[in-house]
């Protein structure tokens, strides 16, 4: 087997798959290239996709469609429940997929908001419609106008804090604070602060009904979803190696013409496509010094600042809540975000190098939708918790992670007061752990903070938003790319779209 | 309110006319006295010195200056040798012109690049990445230009370690005067026999004292910018802002230039490897430059014709450079054609010619063509008839001897 190629494909991820599966089934012959191996188990008997998100809800239609993953066996869970927030007062707010649910459990905490629920739903429901074709598309600055232009709605919501337009619709602490919580995934600032405003747009952009989000998980696990993505992509005839990392990128006159690996072997090809985070592309695949300065600036200057942590627990037992009555509410997202200012508070202490007493916590039980990854009547819980910075004032993150896991087991410890005592093993990825070990550049999930001034035309960079780079064959197809990180799908099939245009094909 | 400089305890007593000029943030002596004319013969006929610590001043050390530089400036620094001094411009990634300057070689890893705009972020951003080290010594070292034909012979007396006379043009020596590690390097803007001398600032004032001693028997004359600003026209020598706009202050790109365009192609190495610009120029060097950086003459007959016209005689001596660009044409009055402007222009008073640098369209910069070039005649705008030389005007054999 010739070990050269049309298309070598940095990362298998999901959008490297993506991307990789379009440009075989153009008739390239690709290569994956995946520095990570498969090995998914986390604890003894236990198996756990780490590097994924459990809510797959993002994911396009058009991208199942494309990489036909039904047919592959990928069933998506859509739980009743999709939004459970225990409250302090040991209360309860739970939002289901069904909108009048959901409004009778807000009406529990304000009738103000019950009333406003389902038009507020409607609202969002006409900005993501419209925000959507645009994310399916090359962007252009062109585009940009016409949102600007055209869309003075959008622009509104999506330019102002998701404090702000929370407030213009309702009054309860619980409510906005559990909507609010998805309005900063990925972000380094808090609710009260720009851009929120877009992220709770970004993530409601895939979800229908009633519910939070989209709310959507994979039977058997994020793993069965890659398993299939990777299916999918060799039955077009996509060579995959993994445990495989590359050196760097290969450039000739300003070109790339294949990439070195780190055993040193050398693989040459028509082209290079990166799923890895621009600032790796970039700075460790193709040197900054192979940039002109103007380009490397820009590199240099694009903010990631991961703020996300996430503790992993296997657990004897299902764990009870505060103002639980149903063991169902715990089928979709557990959150720990009280009112938005408790979420304020917490991004206050990360946006000083510390991570917050109270913490915002996102938790998913990965076993209901997957029980196979677990022994049986045993359980996994994959807990995101915000705000954990990626540059700690005075510290490090190898001195604070044990003080780090004791925070969010604390904070659980408030809502779940028997969890602590089921707990059998645990594992903390710090946004530093993200970076080292599954190259997120400075623990960002979004491959690069999704800022309005980082999106569109302008995402990774302005001047190379339509996935070429001033590398001649080289592009970029991961989250750093539009529209951006989430489990969404498009940027590696805008991607690959983008580069079967430009090669005429 | 601008800064002293080191020398400004030295320089102040002596500038009679009161008239300083901001250069980059320095109090500099426009003309030391009422009349340039004293500064200007002693610079071509005697010597002259001219602070120049406004300058900005880089080091670049470490395994990769070498590399860093080469990936950033037009010339191939690897022929540098330690030593040497290497004129350059630099490009950013269109290919024009983002500034030029002088680089010396100090150590096969250690470089002094000296500059006239603030260059240490440029010079970052191109290193980032690399083994280099890219330091702001602007302060650190104050600076002299020493010029004219007797500049070797003064210097000889401040410095016996250094033999001068095989200081090649171009190149660098220590020398140490009055105890004092004094940098020299046998450069300057004058296109004259001249040596930059290079200390630490602390050791400006006597190195000021000891020069101007021994000087005062050579005819040795502190000179200002004004003088400067004639004399570097005589040598052909380019003025940032002037004659060409760098990349960062330029407000449409019509203002850019490249270094074939500016007369610099002899500083260009496409044959080095990559480096910063390099593709873009290459293609406008296949495509031939839109532009080209000539010089122009106007001879003095012509200049007694355009004033006799109005029965004067030529009204053009006692006046230094004029940076008001204007318009040179081709075609006579009747059906002219603008073809370029000229940028920097004088009434030499050693070449007794009034000069210009210009920038032409290339099929009409020929050498030893005839173009028209715009003078003002007693309120009235007319065309002299000028002709395009070779560059520089003004090139003693002193300067390379």
């Amino acid at each position: 087997m010739s070990n050269n190629c049309d298309v070598i494909v940095i990362g298998a991820g999901h959008n490297g798959l993506i991307a990789a599966h379009a440009l075989a089934k153009a008739g390239k012959s690709v290569l994956v290239v995946e520095q990570r191996g498969e090995d998914e188990e986390i604890f003894p008997g236990f198996r756990l996709a780490l590097g994924a998100d459990d809510d797959a809800g993002l994911l396009r239609q058009s991208v199942i469609d494309a990489l036909g993953l039904v047919e592959k066996g990928v069933a998506f869970v859509e739980p009743d429940v999709t939004a459970f927030a225990p409250q302090p007062n040991g209360r309860s707010l739970t939002l289901h997929r069904h909108i009048q649910q959901s409004i009778a459990s807000i009406a529990t905490h304000s009738t103000h908001d019950a009333g406003r629920f389902a038009a507020w739903r409607e609202k969002i429901g006409q900005l993501t419609a419209v925000l959507e074709p645009h994310l399916h598309q090359t962007p252009t600055l062109e585009q940009m106008g016409t949102l600007l232009l055209g869309q003075p709605e959008l622009v509104r919501y999506a330019n102002v804090s998701a404090r702000e337009t929370l407030d213009w619709w309702f009054e309860n602490d619980a409510l906005k604070g559990l909507l609010a919580s998805s309005s900063v995934i990925g972000l380094e600032h808090g609710p009260y602060a720009q851009n929120s405003g877009f992220m709770l747009l970004y993530q409601y952009a895939n979800a229908d009904g009633g519910g939070f989000r989209a709310s959507r998980f994979v039977q058997g696990g994020m793993g069965k979803l890659r398993q299939a993505m990777v299916t999918a992509a060799m039955g077009q005839g996509v060579r995959m190696r993994g445990e495989t990392a590359v050196s760097h990128i290969l450039l000739h006159d300003g070109r790339a013409t294949g990439v070195v690996l780190a055993d040193g072997e050398t693989i040459n090809a028509e082209l290079v496509v990166s799923s890895a985070t621009p600032r790796h592309t970039f700075f460790n695949l193709v040197k900054p010094y192979n940039l002109e300065p103007r380009f490397m600036r820009r590199v240099r200057s694009q903010v990631y600042r991961g703020t996300t942590a996430k503790l992993v627990l296997a657990v004897s037992q299902l764990p009870e809540f505060v103002g639980q009555t149903e063991a169902g509410q715990l089928d979709g997202h557990i959150v720990i975000c009280p009112s938005t200012e408790y979420l304020e508070r917490a991004a206050d202490a990360g946006k000083y190098g510390r991570f917050p007493p109270k913490p915002l916590l996102d938790i998913t039980i990965a076993t209901h939708h997957a029980p196979e990854l677990a022994p049986a009547g045993q359980h996994l819980l994959n807990i995101t918790m915000r705000y954990a910075p990626y540059t700690l004032r005075g510290s490090s993150w190898g001195e604070q992670r044990a003080a780090l896991a004791e925070t969010i087991l604390q904070t659980l410890a408030n809502y779940a007061p028997g969890l602590r005592d089921t707990i059998l093993h645990q594992r903390l990825i710090t946004p530093l752990d993200w970076e080292q070990q599954f190259g997120l550049t400075e623990g960002s999930l979004h491959h690069g903070q999704m800022g309005l001034e980082q999106m569109f035309a302008m995402r990774p960079v302005p001047g190379w938003g339509q996935y070429a780079t001033p590398i001649g064959n080289l592009y970029l197809c991961g989250a750093g790319a539009h529209p951006g990180g989430g489990l969404t799908g498009l940027p590696g099939s805008n991607a690959a779209r983008q580069i079967l245009a430009d090669l005429g094909a | 309110m601008p800064l002293p400089t080191p020398f400004h305890t030295r320089t102040a007593p002596l500038c009679e006319s009161h008239s300083w000029r901001d250069w980059s943030g320095y109090l500099s002596p426009s003309m030391y006295e009422l009349s340039f004319e004293r500064e200007y013969w002693a610079i071509r006929n005697a010597a002259g010195v001219i602070d120049i610590s406004p300058l900005f001043k880089y080091d670049i050390i470490g395994p990769d200056a070498e590399a860093m530089l080469n990936r950033t400036v037009t010339r191939d620094m690897r022929r540098c040798r330690v030593g040497q001094v290497f004129y350059t411009p630099w490009c950013d990634e269109t290919g024009d012109m983002r500034h030029d300057g002088n680089i010396i070689r100090i150590a096969a890893d250690h470089f002094r690049v000296t500059t006239a705009d603030p260059m240490l972020r440029w010079f970052e951003d191109c290193g980032y990445g690399m083994d280099v080290t890219i330091t702001d010594v602007s302060t650190r070292y104050a600076a002299l230009a020493l010029q004219g034909p007797n500049s070797r012979a003064i210097l000889k007396q401040l410095t016996a370690n250094l033999d001068l006379d095989t200081l090649r043009y171009f190149r660098m020596g220590m020398g140490i005067i009055n105890e004092i590690e004094v940098m020299i390097t046998r450069t300057g803007f004058t296109g004259d026999l001249g040596y930059e001398l290079w200390v630490e600032a602390q050791h400006a004032e006597a190195l000021w004292d000891r020069l101007m001693r021994v000087g005062r028997a050579y005819g040795l004359l502190p000179f200002g910018l004004t003088v400067l600003d004639m004399v570097r026209v005589e040598a052909g020598l380019l003025l940032i802002e002037v004659d060409y706009i760098a990349t960062n202050h330029a407000v449409i790109d019509g203002q850019k230039s490249n270094p074939l365009e500016a007369g610099l192609d002899w500083a260009v190495n496409f044959d080095k490897g990559e480096f910063i610009g390099r593709k873009p120029l290459l293609a406008d060097q296949e495509r031939g430059p839109e532009w080209r950086l000539v010089g122009l003459e106007v001879d003095w007959a012509e200049l007694e014709r355009l004033w006799a016209a109005v029965d004067l005689r030529p009204k053009v001596v006692y006046r230094t450079t004029s940076r008001e660009s204007v318009p040179v044409y081709r075609g006579g009055t009747n059906g002219r054609l603008q073809i370029g402007q000229a940028t920097s222009h004088l009434f030499s008073p050693l070449l007794k010619k009034y000069i210009a640098l210009a920038t032409l369209k290339t099929p009409d910069a020929t050498l030893g063509s005839e173009v028209d070039l715009e003078m003002t005649v007693e309120y009235s705008r007319v065309l002299a008839k000028a002709k395009i030389v070779q560059l520089p005007f003004f090139n003693p054999a002193r300067k390379r001897e």
